[in-house]
C-alpha cells in the first residue's frame, strides 16, 4: 500500500547506515515531490546480502528541483532531477 | 556528523569530461557478462549482491575498468558463498596461462 500520492511533498532521510544503500548521499535531506508510484518491490538493501527483501516496499519516482539540490546550480530555473526511492527513506514534508 | 561518502557514491563530485569513444569488447568481457547471467539465472547470485560486492571493493580496485570490477566482485562473492576460493581460481588461471603459452 502506497502511503504517498502524486504531488505529495516528501523529505529524504538524513542517515548514513553502513551497507548497500540505494539513495545517493547528495539527495539525503532534500525535499521533492512524488511524481508517481512505481509499485512495490523487494528491498534491494536486503537482497544485496542474500535475504529475500520481503515484505515488498512501495517505490516512488520523486522529482527534485535542481536548484534545491545543488547550491551553485546555474542551469535553467525549471530543471529537475528524478530519483526512484523506496518509502522507508521518505517522510512527509 | 562526519559523513563518509563511499567511493561509488560520486553524484555531484567534480569529474571532468566523459569519454564517449566506443571501444571493442574483449572476449573475456563477454565471458564475464555470460557468467553473471548464468549465476543470476541459476539463483546463485542476485544483481543486488553483485552491486554490493562492487561497492565494497577498495577504492584502488574500484578505479579499475568496469569488467575488472565485475570480476573482482564476483570472486569476492564466490569466496563468501563458499563456491570457490581465490587460491583455486588463481591455480586454474595459472594452468590456463601455461597451456596458452606452451
Amino acid at each position: 500500500m502506497a502511503t504517498y500520492k502524486d504531488g505529495d511533498r516528501v523529505k529524504v532521510a538524513v542517515t548514513y547506515p553502513p551497507g548497500h544503500r540505494r539513495v545517493p548521499t547528495y539527495i539525503r535531506g532534500k525535499t521533492g515531490e512524488i511524481e508517481r508510484y512505481c509499485g512495490a518491490f523487494a528491498n534491494p538493501e536486503e537482497l544485496a546480502y542474500g535475504f529475500d527483501g520481503k515484505p515488498e516496499r512501495p517505490l516512488y519516482r520523486v522529482r527534485f528541483v535542481q536548484k534545491d539540490v545543488w547550491a551553485d546550480y546555474d542551469g535553467p530555473e525549471g530543471d529537475t532531477v528524478d530519483l526512484e526511492i523506496q518509502e522507508h527513506w521518505l517522510s512527509p514534508a | 556528523m562526519t559523513v563518509e561518502r563511499r567511493t561509488h557514491d560520486m553524484g555531484g563530485l567534480p569529474a571532468g569530461p566523459i569519454n564517449l569513444d566506443e571501444h571493442a569488447t574483449e572476449p573475456w568481457e563477454k565471458l564475464i557478462t555470460a557468467m553473471v547471467a548464468s549465476l543470476r539465472g541459476r539463483g546463485l547470485m542476485t544483481i543486488d549482491e553483485l552491486r554490493r560486492a562492487i561497492e565494497d571493493l577498495s577504492p584502488e580496485v574500484y578505479e579499475k575498468p568496469y569488467f575488472e570490477r565485475w570480476s573482482a566482485a564476483i570472486l569476492g562473492l564466490w569466496q563468501e558463498k563458499g563456491f570457490l576460493t581465490r587460491t583455486e581460481v588463481e591455480a586454474k588461471m595459472g594452468k590456463i596461462k601455461k597451456r596458452l603459452e606452451g
